[in-house]
């Protein structure tokens, strides 16, 4: 059961308490924190600047000198792999006066040059050169000190993560609980993953919060909002919400991530080996992938995996994933796989950018890639089917809270049903559809950081 | 290897002199100078490095 | 190969009987996606038609136009545009339904006979678009360079590669088409 935690009031400007925003005990939230400038700027300082943030994947970056410009909060940011191989994250903001260092969106360099007073950073960060040092400060300054700030930099299962927080556990203790599951999703085999890039990108006007708390365990409105795909015969039976009564959601109450494990189409486990052969095709690869998943998972991996499965989840705070058989959008073409990492990259209140990039198993023969790679897009991309509605659904519902009624209603979580006391994986695991445990997990980790 | 460093492009940096202060040195006005000498192979890879990192390309060296 | 290069290729006087069949082509195109008749759209299109807009992103001068092949917006054949067609028309879509208001400008058309007997031509769009009762049109601002093939009836779209102007979208969902 989900409990309030001890926690510092904080008032708004009107005098309304944070902590009164959200109540886990009764399982509501106030439409407020979807709408509230001044709410926003406390997630700036007291989420962003606080958790581990997805910056980018490895295979962005794969030679020295590669960097991608990405965002933590609202905070620039540089991410480059250095000579050595290494990757650095470091803030893309000049240590003079500010100005903007890098100013493009990727690329390959070995320093970078501020554009206002042409001080030299290397991509580690370190200030190398100072135009016209001597003239303008002697030997006064002292360079050591002046390096662009830096973030602390993992990568994990090729996703690359940074924080500006000294105190935040290492990322592999952050995600122990859930590396059971996203070994599965992330690190399944031996060749890794890779992005399509760049990544697609367009702006949403709504709140990043309905994105990333949809996607960390509502499984409820994709029959409704997405029947199009019943309807035109993608895939056949979607819209009937007994289909989906397999869906096993879980959290972690620690980090505020949520899952969705659906086991699509069940396979009957009593022969291992055979039921690898169909779950690992089912999941976008094929059976010469078996062994090695195999070797990689446990016996409750394999348990969990066995069975077939589709996944979709959020790393809170605002790193989606999606991976499920997937029809490619074109009939001749039949049915596929998608896989894709979601980012909703705040800009304010009541905007902000999503990102997508499609995720390929790297080993997978080219052509299958392509095909898995358009099948993301098409339905999940900039112009995806299933985008497109999930993105006006959550823009009427920005403009419906936006006033002083509006932002007083409160978006229930009442559809809560048992634990799960056989599900073989870590976390708080429920085998029920629809369940909104999920979402309100989101809450509780978000009422946490912002009273905390 | 030898180096040259053209006087009219560096503008002060002192990115060279970091990197190889037995090459590169900095004149009374903080500008880059070096002395026509043969390098040897353990400068070679770091005057490499320096003429990589010169933002102004300031740096020479008669390797084709 | 559908790249125009201007530098090397003259256009066709927009006067001349290809350059004026062309220019009327995307004129009617235009009507038609705005009008949504998107049967009619369909029915313009090869059967062997690749529609692609590729992701951009922000790059130095020196490293190109920052149009990338490794990734796009739109990565179509008939059969799914088709999907898309047939979402527009008859399928539950809260993106489009109710539709946006949607006026494209076509301009800037540039139409080169061959290679062979098909026909390229380049063109500008700009679509405005309006949704619901916002006060504001969102815009979209792109190229188009167009192959053609010659039917009995008429000339169809071989291939579309669209240059989008941004490299983040400045529309809140993306279910027309351009």
């Amino acid at each position: 059961m989900l409990t309030e935690r001890r926690f510092t009031t904080i008032l708004l400007p009107d005098g309304a308490a944070v902590d009164e925003l959200v109540s886990i005990d009764d399982r509501w939230v106030a439409a407020r924190v979807m709408t509230d400038p001044d709410l926003y700027g406390l997630e700036l300082a007291r989420i962003f600047d606080r958790v581990w943030v997805f910056v980018g994947h490895e295979t962005e970056i794969p030679n020295p000198g590669d960097f991608v410009t990405r965002y933590i909060g609202a905070d620039p940011v540089i991410v480059a792999r250095s000579a050595d191989g290494d990757v650095h994250v470091t803030l893309n903001v000049c240590s003079h006066r500010g100005a903007t260092v890098c100013r493009v969106e990727c690329g390959n360099a070995a320093t970078f040059r501020c554009p206002y007073h042409a001080w030299v950073y290397d991509n580690t960060g370190e200030l190398l050169g100072i135009f016209a040092e001597r003239d303008a400060y002697g030997d006064g300054l002292d360079k050591g000190t002046l390096s662009l700030k830096r973030a602390r930099t993992t990568a994990y299962h090729g996703l690359i993560f940074a924080t500006w927080n000294p105190d935040a556990p290492s990322l592999a203790d952050h995600f122990s609980t859930m590396d059971f599951y996203y070994r599965i999703v992330f690190g399944l085999t031996d060749g890794g993953f890779e992005v399509a890039g760049p990544p697609l990108r367009w702006v949403e006007n709504t709140n990043w919060k309905f994105a990333a708390e949809n996607l960390s365990g509502d499984g409820y409105h994709l029959m409704n909002v997405h029947k199009f795909l019943d309807e035109l015969g993608l895939i056949p039976g979607w819209s009937d919400p007994t289909m989906a009564r397999g869906v096993t959601s879980v959290y972690d109450r620690r980090t505020g991530d949520g899952l969705q494990m659906a086991h699509f189409f069940p396979i009957d486990t009593s022969d291992l080996e055979a039921a690898m052969v169909t779950s690992t095709t089912l999941f976008g690869l094929t059976e010469t992938f078996v062994p090695e998943i195999m070797r990689r998972l446990s016996a409750d991996q394999l348990a969990v995996f066995a069975k077939g499965i589709s996944a979709a989840g959020t790393i809170f705070p605002t790193l989606s994933y999606t991976a499920l058989p997937w029809p490619t959008g074109d009939p001749a073409e039949g049915f596929s796989f998608m896989r894709a990492l979601r980012l909703a990259q705040p800009l304010g209140p009541d905007r902000h950018v999503v990102w997508t990039w499609p995720l390929l198993a790297r080993d997978l023969p080219g052509e299958e890639k392509e095909r898995q790679r358009r099948t993301t897009l098409r339905s999940f991309g900039t112009a995806g089917l299933v985008e497109q509605d999930d993105a006006e659904v959550w823009s009427a519902n920005q403009r419906g809270i936006a006033g002083v009624q509006g932002r007083q209603r409160r978006f229930r979580y009442d559809a809560s049903r048992p634990v799960n006391p056989d599900w073989p994986g870590p976390g708080v695991a429920r085998t029920a559809f629809p369940d909104e445990d999920n979402q309100l997990n989101f809450w509780a980790r978000w009422l946490e950081l912002m009273t905390a | 290897m030898r180096v040259r460093v053209d006087r009219a492009r560096c503008r002060g940096y002192g990115i060279c002199t970091s990197i190889e202060p037995t090459v590169f040195a900095l004149d009374d006005d903080g500008y880059a100078t070096t002395d026509d000498h043969t390098l040897s192979p353990a400068e070679v890879e770091s005057v490499r490095r320096a003429a990589k990192l010169c933002p102004e390309r300031a740096i020479s060296t008669d390797e084709p | 190969m559908t790249t125009v290069e201007p530098a090397v290729r003259r256009p066709l006087a927009p006067t001349s009987e290809l350059g004026a069949e062309v220019w009327m082509w995307l004129t009617d195109e235009a009507e038609l996606l705005d009008r949504r008749a998107l049967r009619p759209w369909l029915d313009r299109l090869d059967p062997q038609i690749r529609y692609l807009m590729p992701a951009r992103a922000t790059v130095h001068r020196a490293d190109g136009d920052g149009t990338f092949s490794t990734n796009h917006h739109f990565d179509e054949t008939y059969g799914s545009l088709t999907t898309r067609v047939r979402k527009l028309a008859e399928a539950t879509n809260f993106a489009e339904d109710p539709p946006s208001r949607t006026r494209r400008f076509v301009t800037n058309i540039r139409v080169y006979a061959g290679p062979g007997d098909d026909v390229t031509a380049s063109s500008y769009l700009l679509l405005l678009r309006s949704r619901g009762d916002a006060a504001n049109l969102e815009v979209l601002s792109c190229e188009r360079n167009d192959l053609f093939r010659r039917h009995d009836d008429g000339l169809k779209l071989l291939r579309r590669d669209i240059t989008l102007d941004q490299s983040t979208l400045g529309l809140v969902h993306l279910g027309v088409l351009l």
